[in-house]
């Protein structure tokens, strides 16, 4: 099924080109959820509530940009919709309690490629993880995650700033990375 | 940045391998979602075609009153043969219509004799006109003039009958010629005036009675039930670790025990539940119904009286760290100085929304089974929680959950005598949500059974 007709049968709330939607990107929006939220369980329900909102408001997309792109901000939105609900998020996102938050070096998987990343970005403090989720990932201006988050644009800044160094810190000490100064090339080690 | 890593690239690596990332929901994950797209459709579907047969029962019902009730102007009287009716008729006058009141007596004396044979509705218009012209002139009491018509004769075509010019002119025509043979029978006028003065009481009477009887209301589809229900209450038990980061995982008496039954010695006690509802009756079978209903549950946990001791509470948690509510009790759950009975107290308020649907029975006996949904509110509670090691019970009112859902059926007989309409039956009684809210990490379910009885009276 082509992209058009899998939107005009969604349109038409036919189950058939429901699910071949829900095949087609699940897969990489359920990925989005697993970075935002706590583990499997809950990315699975912010899946399953994103795609709800995306089969219900399907009428409004309108053809002006990618329909990856659109689902994905509505999944985006859904997660932080859900983790804002949970009141230590908030806490999390503070600048205070963040400078505190340390990760246990134990507590480091033994991963692999893509999925070795997106591990590492889950190790972050909740945050952190967030933060770096919305700039480095999905591309969103430290203006539109203060909107988003309601915490003061460098409130944001200074989130990202520590999550990407905390986040550096793990990807070389799991030698993901390696620093610059031991090879000409940051990310030399890494297999493309 | 103190390595003077590149930020872009640095950026551009992270989203090209996160990017790269992709997980698999499971099959169960497409299915909510498919549920709660299309379950809506289904339950408009199913609703919308319940209503519409509700509604041609209804509207069934109603058009068989309706042909009772136009009936009803034509009611049976207790002197009349079986096939004939009475109608109640209210006199007009036209002057042009005015006419010797002799020759009118005289149509009229025949008119209360002919109509009793009258079996063409036209003719009966035609005649009823006349008799209301004669009535005028003559100083019969008007309102007291009836006519005996068959049964298929309606009001409604008597009078599209009287309104029409074509039967006025047939009147006069008629009027003109019977006076002119009433006159030549002069002498034969003055039994007959007699005879109709005898009649008046009777007329009267019956005229009494056929206003009477066209006023009779139709029966309200509204009833008024009270009822009562003595219970008995259990409970089930199910694990509620929802995280990973619950503090309980790391007891060992909790640990991947999901059969918390097993741990802990409880039995039912009798409640008592007490109701009105307002039911609706849609149809003959199908009847609707909402309310109050007052429930009061409660079981005992058998206990240890012990010394005051911690009580540690998990609680689920979506953060990295668990959270726990410490108590102190003197109540364990295994062993102590004294064997000691706690009882878990429930009083809530509900309202109960759900059917009635009629199997079986005539007017008088009948069996029925009800269904209700009760969104419920927790007006009080005295409810002992288990510790996380399971070896204390404490008190925490705030995790107790206040709002919750129960479901009930039931099954009753009913016997309706005098108009009053008397149930028992057994019922069953189910709470959809845990009795604590979900940071606990046990879940309990109230099941009750009991019997119900109850009285109803349709509403005027």
């Amino acid at each position: 099924m082509t992209e058009e007709s899998i939107l005009q049968g969604c349109l038409r709330n036919e189950s058939i080109a429901q699910k071949e939607l829900y095949n087609r990107y699940s897969p990489k929006m359920l990925a989005v959820c697993y970075r935002f939220g706590h583990n499997r369980e809950d990315a699975e329900d912010m899946l399953q509530e994103g795609f709800i909102k995306v089969f219900s408001q399907i009428h409004t997309f309108r053809n002006q940009g990618a329909f990856e792109g659109w689902i994905r901000r509505i999944i985006v939105h859904t997660c932080i919709n859900n983790l804002k609900k949970n009141k230590k998020f908030s806490e999390s996102v503070d600048l205070i309690h963040a400078t505190t938050m340390q990760v246990r070096e134990e507590s480091v998987p033994s991963i692999v490629q893509a999925k070795q990343v997106v591990e590492c970005i889950r190790l972050l403090p909740l945050g952190y993880r967030t933060v770096l989720n919305l700039y480095a990932i999905e591309g969103y201006s430290h203006k539109e995650i203060s909107g988003m988050l309601e915490i003061e644009e460098s409130t944001s800044r200074s989130q990202y700033t520590r999550a990407k160094q905390m986040l550096e810190d793990i990807l070389i000490r799991k030698k993901i990375l390696q620093k610059p100064k031991e090879k000409s090339g940051f990310f030399a080690s890494f297999g493309k | 940045m103190e390595r003077d890593f590149n930020n872009d690239e640095f950026e551009v690596f992270l989203k090209q391998k996160a990017d790269q990332c992709k997980i698999y929901p499971s099959e169960k994950s497409w299915k909510t979602v498919h549920n709660a797209l299309h379950s809506r459709w289904k339950f408009l579907t199913f609703g919308g075609s319940l209503l519409f047969l509700s509604g041609l029962f209804f509207f069934g019902n109603h058009f068989n009153t309706g042909k009772s009730s136009n009936s009803a102007a034509v009611n049976k009287t207790p002197g009349s043969q079986n096939n004939s009716v009475v109608i109640p008729f209210t006199p007009s006058f036209t002057p042009s219509n005015a006419i010797n009141p002799l020759a009118s007596n005289q149509v009229q004396s025949n008119e209360s004799r002919g109509f009793s044979s009258l079996k063409n509705p036209v003719q009966a218009g035609a005649i009823a006109r006349n008799s209301e012209q004669s009535t005028v002139n003559s100083n019969v009491d008007a309102s007291a003039r009836l006519i005996k018509l068959q049964p298929s004769l309606l009001i409604n075509d008597l009078i599209s009958e009287r309104m029409s010019e074509r039967d006025d002119v047939a009147f006069d025509k008629l009027m003109n010629e019977e006076s002119n043979l009433f006159a030549a029978d002069k002498m034969l006028i003055t039994p007959l005036l007699e005879e109709k003065a005898a009649k008046q009481g009777e007329i009267k009477w019956l005229k009494e009675m056929s206003i009477n009887n066209i006023n009779l209301k139709k029966k309200s589809p509204f009833n008024l039930q009270f009822y009562f229900s003595p219970s008995v209450t259990y409970r089930r038990l199910a694990d509620n670790k929802s995280s990973s980061h619950s503090n309980q995982q790391t007891i060992p008496l909790s640990s991947n025990n999901s059969n918390i039954d097993k741990y802990v010695d409880h039995k039912p006690s009798v409640g008592a539940g007490i109701g009105s509802n307002i039911l609706f009756s849609a149809s003959r079978n199908l009847t609707f119904k909402t309310g109050l209903q007052l429930n009061y549950s409660r079981y005992t946990i058998k206990a240890y009286k012990s010394y005051l001791q911690k009580a540690s509470i998990a609680l689920n948690s979506l953060g990295p760290v668990g959270d726990t509510i410490t108590a102190y009790t003197s109540f364990r759950n295994f062993s102590g100085y004294s064997p000691e009975e706690l009882q878990n107290q429930y009083l809530q308020l509900s309202v109960p929304i759900g059917a009635e649907l009629k199997l079986l029975g005539n007017k008088r006996l009948q069996f029925t089974v009800a269904g209700t949904v009760q969104p419920t509110y927790l007006l009080l509670n005295d409810t002992y929680l288990l510790s996380s090691d399971y070896a204390n019970y404490a008190k925490e009112p705030s995790l107790v959950r206040k709002w919750n859902v129960h479901t009930s059926m039931e099954a009753f007989v009913s016997y309706n005598v005098g108009g009053i309409r008397w149930q028992i039956g057994p019922q069953f009684r189910y709470q959809l949500l845990s009795s604590y809210n979900d940071r606990y990490t046990i879940r309990e379910y109230l099941i009750e059974y009991g019997f119900r009885v109850g009285v109803s009276k349709t509403l005027r």
